[in-house]
């Protein structure tokens, strides 16, 4: 009998342990807090010249700045060679005509000195302006339509 | 007579005076101009056009699928056709499209190659052409990041 008394104890001891566990996993469902997220993604847009008359200044724009507070889009010139110009040619004769991008302040930018501004959240309708500057060996070149592309290098940076 | 005398007098004085007067004046006449040191560049003023570019933030793709989700066009504002590719910065490309006319885009495309979970630098090249001309004009290459997942 009193075999029966303690095993029972045990017994009962056991199922209450067990109920205790289930009651306390039953309220962690309860009170368990779950997070949502959705990723909004930034965009932008951003105005280059498609053509630039060189001799006259150029001018990059930013139109919409959709972007967290933290980034930045950043603007360079591309293409620049080691002489930090960009070569024109009439692709009839080997004469070239050299361009150059200069800040207000003179200096011209550089093959690895290129930025030309960052646009931030909030920057609409902002600009930058670049000079260009032409040099050419004038009367010994032949006349006519020097053309080249200027590749504009656009990134989405950390701030 | 007297008159006469007077009046040759001031003609011939007149006449004196107009024919010497250039002389004069061009011997005390400042130069105009600048000293010519040979042929400079001259510039032809040209309205600018401008290319609309746009771009997004880092680019969500899913790991392991050639289709995704994008937003890529050539916005309808723009006098040009565009040809884009992205490309790993190890040079791989990943997609490409030729002659995208302004107004038109995609949603959805198919990569070439699938991507592993990670972080990959990319590049979205864009070559511009001028819709009147077909001439290539200025063009860009925007930086991204792709997070595939």
């Amino acid at each position: 009998m009193k075999k029966i008394i303690v095993v029972s104890v045990i017994v009962l001891a056991i199922v209450l342990c067990l109920c205790s566990v289930a009651a306390n996993a039953s309220d962690m469902d309860y009170t368990q807090y779950t997070s949502m997220s959705y990723e909004v993604q930034g965009n932008f847009m951003v105005y280059i010249p498609s053509e630039i008359s060189a001799g006259n200044p150029i001018v990059v724009s930013a139109g919409e700045m959709n972007i967290p507070e933290n980034k930045a889009v950043a603007i360079r010139i591309g293409g620049l060679d080691m002489s930090n110009a960009i070569h024109l040619t009439n692709g009839i004769t080997s004469d070239v005509v050299d361009v150059f991008f200069k800040r207000s302040n003179g200096t011209r930018y550089a093959y690895d000195d290129n930025l030309i501004g960052m646009f931030e959240a909030g920057s609409e309708g902002s600009s930058y302006e670049v000079e260009t500057e032409v040099d050419y060996a004038a009367g010994v070149i032949k006349a006519g339509t020097y053309t080249g592309i200027v590749e504009f290098l656009i990134s989405y940076i950390d701030k | 007579m007297k008159y006469k005398r007077l009046i040759l007098i001031i003609v011939v004085f007149l006449f004196a005076a107009i024919t010497l007067s250039p002389l004069y004046l061009s011997e005390n006449k400042e130069h105009v101009g600048e000293i010519w040191d040979g042929l400079r560049p001259q510039h032809r003023v040209v309205e600018n056009e401008y290319i609309a570019i746009p771009g997004f933030s880092d680019l969500y793709m899913r790991a392991d699928y050639n289709s995704q989700n994008v937003n890529i066009y050539n916005p309808k504002e723009n006098k040009c056709s565009m040809n884009i590719e992205m490309l790993l910065d190890d040079g791989t490309l990943l997609w490409c499209v030729c002659n995208l006319m302004p107004g038109y885009g995609f949603h959805d495309i198919n990569l070439l190659s699938t991507l592993d979970r990670g972080v990959y630098d990319a590049t979205l090249r864009i070559k511009c052409f001028s819709i009147n001309t077909g001439a290539e004009i200025n063009g860009c290459s925007f930086s991204f990041k792709i997070i595939a997942e």
